[in-house]
């Protein structure tokens, strides 16, 4: 979890990087030049720690917020619920003797709520004043608060003289029957996170993404590889930081039990990995700017590492064929052959030496 | 980069030379020379002209004295919330002058003086003046007695509002 810094300590690091430099400006009283520029630095690097920790919510269902959570949702089809209209009938009677026709973009007010509700009816409404009307409305805006009790009294700046009820009907004793009901809220992140929990945990549930995703939420596992060996049987293995020892992998294994479907057995192992050294004779461009080109082949060959997975075998080809257009010439010294890993052993790289002759 | 230090205020009057080993960037820091206006100064070999030791406490507390209440105020989005800064650094006798003054305002710009330089560590108030409120010129003229405590040296500096 990515923890925003305080605007001090930034600032503190601000200064300590001027001491390293031997900065000829070096006074971090409150005003000077050093401070000010550093307060301003803060200010940048504070709104960058924000995104940061943002992009680390997102990484797990429990603290990925908004469109984070939609995201995540949308992996398992699932989508926040939209806010809604309520929905009801409002009785009409005129107290005119003449016959009043409503269009159907007619708009009633509650004087009290100002919740608003437009008919939900085409066609003109005829009222009269000896019987009461039936007429579907639905609210114009959305949202829980849009809902009004049977016998609230609407209003028509245009119809004066008709009078709106809510309800549908009325009891023997007269009093009217029939709320407006059904305005909803958007689903808050609380609930949708809930809802998507549910999807994890409910029938299905040992399908390997999941599995994988609940075993990456937890605090002692980096990376998780799920392997369904046969139908019944799943194999996992666990990348950590440090070595998992045999109780935490019991843990784990009790942890992920709810969700796998009744009868499965499931395998929970420690990842080992198979280290190689990787060794590249570079001939750069002749216009190369060394340590910029050091990097870039540094980080591809860092990113095909990354980019296996578990029991993968690892080919020098692959290297040979994504450093050749950064470099006039590119040999891989070593591996020289493929690196074939057991099948519960990852291929990772211990050290990475490039070479670089200028020489033509 | 080479260091120099230049006086650019009128306003104020040194009493005690500090000497020169109080003077040493270690001891306070150095800092860039900005004029009233917030120009960089730059010195004679074409370099930003830098000040250092007790000359650097006098122009930080000349500057201090020269912001008005919010001037240096600053608000940051942080990951708590909107987070303001540094609005202790002001001279809040900035608040007196789009005011009408009176008998009391002296004694209550003085006040406010004494409370704005006495927040600055680096040196130690011995007194705040404040003359009598002269209604013919409409100017009351303020004087503060300091002393920067690295050197020990003392100076006074004279405020017309």
């Amino acid at each position: 979890m990515f923890t925003p810094r305080e605007i001090s300590s930034i600032q503190q690091s601000y200064f300590a990087a001027l001491a390293e430099v031997d900065s000829a400006v070096n006074d971090i009283a409150q005003g000077s030049f050093a401070y000010t520029i550093a307060r301003a630095n803060a200010a940048v690097v504070a709104s960058q720690d924000i995104a940061l920790r943002d992009l680390s919510n997102s990484a797990y269902l429990s603290r990925a917020r908004g469109s984070q959570l939609d995201e995540w949702a949308a992996t398992f089809r699932l989508k926040r619920a939209g806010a809604s209209p309520s929905t009801g009938y409002v009785l009409a009677i005129s107290n005119d003797k003449e016959l009043v026709f409503l269009p159907s973009d007619t708009i009633l007010t509650d004087l009290k709520t100002g919740v608003q509700v437009r008919m939900d009816r085409t066609g003109t409404v005829e009222v009269n004043d000896y019987t009461e009307v039936v007429i579907p409305v639905r609210t114009v805006r959305l949202g829980s608060t849009t809902r009004l009790p049977a016998g609230t009294e609407l209003f028509s700046p245009r119809y004066p003289s008709v009078a709106f009820t809510v309800g549908y009907t009325r009891s023997v004793s007269g009093e009217y029957c029939g709320s407006l009901e059904g305005g909803t809220d958007t689903e808050s992140d609380g609930d949708f996170r809930r809802r998507i929990s549910d999807a994890l945990t409910t029938a299905g549930s040992s399908s390997e993404t999941r599995l994988k995703i609940l075993l990456e939420e937890n605090e002692l596992v980096n990376r998780a590889y799920v392997n369904t060996k046969v139908a019944g049987i799943v194999e996992i293995w666990v990348d950590s930081l440090n070595i998992l020892t045999q109780s935490q992998l019991l843990e784990l294994e009790a942890y992920i039990n709810p969700y796998t479907a009744a009868g499965t057995i499931v395998s929970i192992g420690s990842l080992q990995r198979k280290y190689v050294d990787v060794g590249v004779f570079v001939r750069p461009f002749a216009s190369a700017d060394l340590d910029r080109l050091s990097d870039q082949l540094a980080s591809t060959i860092k990113y095909l590492f990354n980019s296996l997975t578990i029991g993968e075998t690892f080919s020098p080809l692959v290297i040979q064929s994504s450093l050749a257009p950064l470099a006039r010439d590119v040999r891989v010294i070593s591996p020289t052959s493929e690196v074939v890993p057991q099948p519960y052993e990852l291929v990772s790289y211990r050290a990475i030496d490039l070479t670089f002759s200028t020489q033509s | 980069m080479t260091y120099q230090r230049r006086f650019t205020s009128r306003s104020f009057t040194r009493r005690v030379e500090a000497r020169p080993e109080d003077r040493l960037p270690s001891i306070t820091g150095a800092d860039a020379i900005m004029e009233h206006q917030g120009d960089l100064v730059v010195s004679p070999e074409g370099d930003i002209a830098i000040t250092t030791g007790s000359d650097l406490i006098i122009k930080g507390l000349i500057r201090r004295l020269g912001t008005p209440p919010s001037g240096y105020r600053r608000y940051v989005q942080t990951a708590n919330g909107l987070q303001r800064l540094d609005s202790s650094y002001a001279d809040e006798l900035y608040d007196y002058l789009s005011s009408p003054l009176t008998k009391m305002s002296a004694a209550q710009m003085r006040a406010a003086l004494r409370k704005a330089a006495d927040l600055d560590g680096r040196v130690s108030i011995i007194d705040v003046q404040a003359s009598k409120y002269e209604y013919a010129s409409s100017r009351i003229t303020l004087t503060i007695t300091y002393r920067v405590k690295s050197s020990s040296e003392l100076s006074t500096l004279n405020l017309t509002v």
